[in-house]
């Protein structure tokens, strides 16, 4: 979800531009999901970087004009790239889950084990969550924070949320490792 | 051929002996002793032998300075404080690798070199002001730019590398950054684009001839011809940069090379071509810029330029010039 620039070695033009309606909707209906407080939407500007992919990206207003004012430059990338728009849904990158990651309640905390497995793309065991939040059920994506308060990654549920405390679940998957802050030393180097 | 080749009054024998204790290339260590002299160049050589201390930059856009600190002392991690850059911190003891703890990942600090914060200080960028970085991947100056522009306003991010701008975009990612636009192109091009800017960070590519400690292998791939290769790369990117300043805009200019042809013959150049002056850096007491070497005399003003040299200030050879323009040019 972060590098979507290159394809078989070559470098496609990305187009930048506003969100359509049904774009707009889409994200901010994602983002009802995921935040607790949306003057976060109303206090940034977004736009879509359009390439292959539709991703979606946050900058500040003197990015946002210069790409209508200097419409020749063809970015690589503007501001920061927070998900993209995919089937008709956001989807959160990992740089996404940071952005939000202050205005969220959709949110697990592990313990340092787990944290150490988890940025190795590792899946996490029911023995290691400290915390779930009440509104996150199975299959729900949320953010992975260690006991320190420092975002990880995002995870998805894989179970119902009763069994979690079930003995015959502390040395079982629960959380799918969907992406982790590891990906900058793996992929982003 | 080059012309300083058997300078008069050089003891071959001596400088064919250095090179060989220190594995240079005869011809580099024929420069060094034309440009530093004999028991100076002797002093450069051993300060490469040893790789400077590792540093980090507290990145204040995700953390203020005291916290991390706590958090790594906590982890066995020791520091030293710098005295002329307080989110600055020298690595006394490393328990492991610095690249690869939860704080790096989650953008906290960046790790980098105590020489390459001094550009970006020097340039000092401010909140919503346009700022180019024409040479930006991997991101390490570019990320510090946003910092102190407290991720507002407008940082252009050039690099011509199709490898490198990756990391540049991770690297802006990691750090959490909001206000830049990263164009990969050949940054001699960025002045076609007729905008004009407040400053601009020229971290030009060279031929690394101040990374000698860091990585030994240049001792003896690096020749002269790379030299003059990279000083006309230089110029014509110093000249895009000049060109896309607005008036009293500024352009800092830096190596991490110390070879004058990268450096003081670059700006000399560009002092006589455009309407510019050098300024005062009073940011520590680094050595001041060379106004003469081997049979040329540059501009008497870059001795404002600073030098920084392993033997002296436990760093990397590195150059760097503060840059006004007087008047816009097109
Ligand atoms: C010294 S490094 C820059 C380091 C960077 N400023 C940092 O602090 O992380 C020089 C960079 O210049 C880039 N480069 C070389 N020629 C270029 C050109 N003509 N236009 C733009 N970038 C160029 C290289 O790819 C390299 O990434």
């Amino acid at each position: 979800m972060q590098d979507k620039t290159s394809k078989g070695g070559f470098l496609m033009v990305i187009e930048f531009r506003e969100l359509t309606k049904e774009e707009e909707s889409i994200f901010k209906e994602s983002l009802d999901y995921w935040l607790t407080d949306t003057t976060l939407i109303e206090n940034f500007k977004f736009i879509i970087g359009e390439g292959n992919w539709k991703e979606v990206f946050v900058a500040t207003d003197e990015v946002i004009e210069s790409l209508s004012k200097y419409s020749q430059i063809t970015p690589y990338s503007t501001g920061l790239g927070i998900g993209e728009i995919k089937e008709g849904k956001f989807l959160l990158s990992l740089s996404g889950g940071s952005f939000i990651s202050k205005y969220t309640n959709k949110k697990v905390v592990v313990n340092k084990e787990a944290e150490q497995l988890f940025l190795y793309k590792r899946n996490i065991l029911g023995k290691s969550i400290h915390k779930i939040h009440e509104s996150i059920e199975e299959k729900d994506k949320f953010l992975v924070f260690s006991k320190n308060n420092d975002y990880l990654g995002i995870g998805q549920l894989l179970v119902d949320k009763s069994l979690l405390t079930k003995l015959e679940f502390s040395e079982k998957n629960v959380i799918k490792n969907i992406i982790d802050l590891g990906w900058y030393l793996r992929k982003g180097k | 051929m080059t012309s300083y080749i058997g300078c008069v009054g050089m003891d071959t024998r001596e400088t064919k002996d250095l090179a060989e204790k220190y594995g240079y290339l005869h011809e580099t260590i024929e420069r060094y002793v034309q440009i530093f002299g004999l028991k100076e160049t002797t002093a450069l050589l051993k300060g490469y032998e040893k790789k400077p201390k590792k540093s980090i930059r507290v990145n204040e856009l995700k953390i203020l300075k005291d916290e991390l600190v706590e958090r790594m002392l906590n982890k066995g991690f020791i520091f030293e404080n710098v005295e002329w850059y307080n989110n600055g911190l020298i690595i006394e003891k490393a328990p492991f690798s610095l690249g690869s703890t939860t704080e790096y990942l989650s953008g906290y600090y960046f790790i980098q070199s105590i020489a390459s914060w001094i550009p970006t200080l020097v340039l000092d960028p401010k909140p919503r002001e346009i700022v180019v970085d024409l040479a930006a991947a991997p991101g390490g100056k570019a990320t510090h730019i946003a910092q102190l522009m407290r991720n507002t306003g407008l940082l252009y991010c050039l690099d011509i590398s199709r490898e490198r701008i990756k990391s540049l975009r991770s690297n802006l990612a990691r750090c959490g950054v909001l206000n830049s636009v990263c164009i990969r192109m050949d940054a001699r091009k960025f002045s076609n684009y007729d905008i004009k800017v407040d400053k601009i960070l020229l971290d030009a590519p060279c031929s690394g001839e101040g990374l000698m400690a860091i990585d030994a292998s240049r001792r003896k791939s690096r020749n002269f011809e790379d030299i003059k290769r990279m000083s006309e790369l230089q110029k014509e990117l110093f000249s895009t940069g000049i060109k896309s300043l607005k008036k009293d805009g500024i352009l800092i200019y830096s190596t991490c090379s110390t070879s004058p042809e990268e450096n003081e013959e670059v700006i000399d150049w560009g002092l006589a071509n455009f309407p510019i002056k050098i300024e005062n850096i009073t940011l520590n007491d680094f050595s001041p810029g060379l106004t003469a070497a081997f049979d040329k005399q540059y501009n008497p003003d870059l001795k404002k330029a600073k030098r920084l040299y392993p033997h002296r200030d436990n760093t990397e050879g590195f150059f760097v010039c503060k840059i006004k323009l007087l008047k816009e040019v097109s």
